[in-house]
């Protein structure tokens, strides 16, 4: 599982994929790295061991969906959102609102007891 | 041979047995690849350098293989069903066909003794060697019928095969099952001659003996099947 700066990715992972899903719409893996890559700055340049399972156990799990486009010069997995991934997206986005906030009021009263 | 080559002919050794999935994540694979080495090499690198940057990044073919598989088949727990589906059916047949050679051997001697129409009422007052028959007959049909169904669930349904070693294994339990219920007289498949030949080499408390070993070998070799199963680490050879 890939780590940035010592912080597990386990369990964002999929947030971040079905997001990118989103923002970028249609994409196949290739893409999907490239962009999140991109709009993550460089951030999370998250190999590929690690992204195609997680983009076939969404789509296991039907959050995804994929089909195999044959317009370009090599046959190509597309993967898009599903109605249920685009749900689960939304109550995590939440989750994640709530993590971050929470996590912003220790840490930054934290801050300031230390610097004043 | 590129090293993109050689890197989907490993992980096509190591997806075999996983049919529409395999071939699948095999064609993920090269597509990827070769755009990586492709937009590698449009930034001006060289071409064989392009080709191991793409194949380091994307992992070794072992693990990427295991991750796809438990990803696609649901892991350890499709595999472990799949497995005691595997092992259910082939028990019920093999015994069901033992049995049902038993019944033909003794019938070569005794016509009576079979029942072709087990279901009649004249079947079930031809005697207990009838209900024999009638036992064999479901046991092998049941077997049968499991088998199948597994290998449909595999096929269509996405249940995870099993390795070879799994079946061959249980197909050394069954022996073993059938070594053990001979020596304690209850398996009538086993030849005559062999059940005298372990009367005299374990003369006494063989019967004790052979259950034993049956028991212990039989627990033995399911322990070794699912761990060979759940957790061996090169998967080549699959069964459906």
């Amino acid at each position: 599982m890939p780590s940035f700066l010592g912080m597990d990715l386990r369990g964002h992972l999929d947030m971040l994929l079905l997001a990118t899903l989103r923002n970028a719409g249609p994409a196949h893996g290739y893409a999907i790295i490239a962009s999140l890559r991109e709009r993550s700055g460089g951030t999370f340049d998250l190999p590929e061991g690690t992204v195609y399972p997680a983009l076939h156990r969404l789509e296991r799990d039907g959050l995804v969906d994929s089909e195999w486009d044959a317009s370009a010069a090599r046959r190509r997995r597309v993967y898009r959102l599903t109605a249920a991934g685009a749900s689960a997206l939304a109550a995590r986005r939440r989750d994640w609102r709530d993590f971050a906030r929470g996590m912003q009021a220790v840490l930054g009263q934290g801050v300031r007891e230390a610097f004043g | 041979m590129s090293e993109i080559e050689r890197y989907l002919d490993e992980l096509f050794d190591r997806l075999a047995g996983q049919g529409a999935t395999g071939r699948r994540v095999l064609a993920e694979a090269e597509d990827h690849l070769r755009a990586a080495a492709a937009d590698a090499m449009a930034r001006g690198l060289p071409a064989d350098r392009c080709e191991l940057d793409a194949v380091a990044r994307f992992g070794s073919p072992a693990v990427m293989a295991r991750k796809l598989r438990s990803a696609a088949g649901g892991g350890r727990i499709s595999r472990a069903v799949s497995l005691a589906w595997l092992l259910a059916g082939l028990a019920a047949g093999g015994l069901g066909l033992a049995d049902l050679a038993a019944a033909g051997r003794l019938g070569w001697y005794s016509p009576a003794y079979l029942c072709t129409n087990f279901l009649s009422q004249s079947c079930n007052s031809a005697g207990p060697a009838t209900g024999d028959t009638q036992s064999a007959v479901i046991a092998t049909a049941a077997g049968a019928a499991l088998l199948l169904g597994r290998w449909l669930a595999v096929r269509y349904a996405g249940l995870a095969p099993v390795r070879r070693g799994p079946a061959l294994a249980a197909g050394l339990l069954l022996g073993l099952a059938a070594f053990g219920l001979g020596t304690t007289g209850q398996a009538v498949a086993l030849p005559d001659s062999v059940r005298s030949l372990v009367a005299d080499v374990l003369p006494g408390p063989y019967v004790t003996v052979g259950a034993a070993c049956s028991v212990g070998a039989t627990v033995l070799i399911e322990c070794l099947a699912a761990a060979v199963s759940l957790f061996g680490s090169r998967p080549r050879w699959y069964l459906p």
